[in-house]
């Protein structure tokens, strides 16, 4: 039996494990904590699974209406978008997955003129000073708007450079 | 209830559980934005912006509205009842008030090809569907769509408790949100007629452009929420979730409404436990609570049931 790979395969099964496991975590806690997670997760699993294997075997009769001779099969539609090419999607999550490792290092002031400047060059298309005046206008702001709400502003997590604007961030506990 | 850490993996940062906003945010934000902008080029495309008359046209569409009033009202109509219904949302009303408009309209034909009765319908039950969507919210804390869920979040962050004892406790919040959304509806017209010409304009600016000032704006605003540097990776892992379930076909107001309904749900489960000594009769000894639990089974087994009846029924098996 050949079974077609796809994200919907994946992600289902991805749920299952997650669903499994938080299922046997709950039986390690006392009867109180432990009761909602039992009586949702256990349908949440059972429903999961007749999902997976509805995908893994799609040649089995379930129960429903048989397609007349000659109708096109149906079509999956994925929830509102045609579903697109991988590395696409692959690059665009990398661009924000840098931007959060950025800010996590050398903090909002630094890492978002530099990202943005980065990205209009790269990804925008836009000339050197068109990125640069861009980015600088739109961090600064963004990040004075925040400021006047009195919200201190992540200065990273590098070693103090320039007091409240870049380093001496404390990352908190995890 | 119990002052047990359940769920944490040993991590501080999650005690709370995941945070809300960051959450929600990340879910929808950063995953419509991942798909924009790898789909890249722009919302609409026009070759040539010389011949568009921006102010000739927004008036032809209020017109359009004014001579319509028919199509106009039973898109209302269909708006509010689609929003009543907790978890639909504006899309699943705009479908079905698209689907009603193309089945009565004599020019059938022209729907998909920018027909102003078609965007007529499509418009009109996505706004009217916020006031059918309030009354599922405020009265029984469930959302009426994915609006809702952000505003039953905002109820529960200044300690508001949605149901039947806000509408007897805080009446004015209940009229102040009824006056809002009215009031919100007419400024709104008359801002977006002032504004549209300039704002259909930003349809056409490449989304690589526009995708990095609207992730600027998920990060911060997931970082302001408890200025914790944490916030914005929960954001970040939440849209890359939420990316995930919806190219797997998973709608995300599932999602929210579970994260927000669970803990509600959970702490009047445990109350009802604790109040008949832990007997499971207690939701269902009464007939308010049995008549729901009996309209939540049915609503459950009723498409399985549909599908039974007619697999036996094809295979010449009858029950008798």
């Amino acid at each position: 039996m050949k079974i077609r790979i796809d994200i919907t395969l994946v992600f289902e099964t991805l749920m299952v494990v997650m669903v499994g496991a938080m299922l046997a975590a709950a039986t390690q806690y006392p009867i109180g904590v432990r009761v909602f997670p039992l009586w949702v997760g256990f349908p949440t699993l059972f429903l999961l699974l007749y999902l997976l294997f509805k995908d893994v075997c799609p040649h089995w009769k379930f129960p429903g209406r048989k397609r007349p001779p000659g109708e096109a099969p149906a079509e999956k539609v994925y929830e509102d978008f045609d579903a697109t090419a991988w590395r696409p999607i692959l690059i665009t999550t990398g661009w924000i997955t840098a931007y959060y490792l950025l800010i996590l290092v050398v903090g909002f002031f630094v890492a978002t003129p530099l990202w943005l400047t980065a990205f209009f060059l790269w990804e925008s298309g836009l000339s050197p000073v068109k990125s640069i005046l861009s980015a600088a206008v739109s961090s600064y702001a963004v990040i004075r708007s925040v400021e006047a709400f009195g919200i201190a502003v992540w200065p990273g997590a590098i070693p103090k450079i320039i007091p409240g604007i870049l380093g001496g961030g404390i990352i908190p506990p995890l | 209830m119990f002052g047990v850490m359940r769920y944490t993996g040993g991590s501080n940062y999650l005690w709370d559980g995941i945070p809300l906003v960051p959450f929600v945010t990340g879910l929808f934000a950063i995953s419509e934005l991942i798909i924009y902008s790898s789909q890249g080029g722009s919302t609409a495309s026009l070759t040539d912006l010389a011949g568009v008359q921006w102010i000739k046209q927004t008036f032809q569409g209020i017109m359009d509205v004014v001579t319509r009033p028919a199509a106009t009202v039973r898109s209302v109509i269909i708006g509010a009842v689609v929003g009543i219904i907790p978890g639909l949302g504006g899309p699943v009303a705009s479908f079905v008030s698209y689907t009603v408009a193309m089945r009565r309209s004599p020019d059938a034909a022209d729907f998909g090809k920018g027909a102003p009765e078609g965007v007529l319908a499509c418009q009109v039950a996505m706004d009217a569907k916020d006031g059918g969507a309030l009354l599922p919210t405020v009265s029984f804390g469930i959302p009426g769509s994915p609006d809702q869920a952000i505003l039953l979040g905002a109820f529960m962050i200044h300690g508001l408790q949605p149901g039947p004892l806000m509408i007897r406790d805080h009446m004015d919040i209940v009229y102040a949100l009824l006056l809002g959304i009215i009031l919100s509806q007419v400024f709104n017209s008359g801002i977006t007629l002032l504004i549209s010409p300039i704002m259909a304009k930003i349809s056409l600016i490449p989304s690589r452009i526009i995708a990095p000032f609207v992730l600027l704006l998920v990060f911060f605003g997931a970082y302001m929420a408890k200025t914790n540097i944490h916030d914005v990776g929960v954001a970040l892992l939440a849209g890359i979730f939420g990316y995930a379930m919806r190219r797997a076909g998973f709608p995300l107001i599932t999602v929210v409404m579970g994260f927000i309904l669970g803990p509600l749900v959970e702490r009047a489960f445990l109350q009802t436990l604790q109040v008949a000594d832990g007997s499971y009769i207690a939701f269902i000894n009464r007939p308010i609570s049995m008549v729901l639990a009996m309209l939540c089974v049915v609503t459950l087994a009723y498409p399985f049931f549909g599908k039974i009846k007619g697999w036996f029924g094809k295979n010449g098996r009858t029950v008798s």
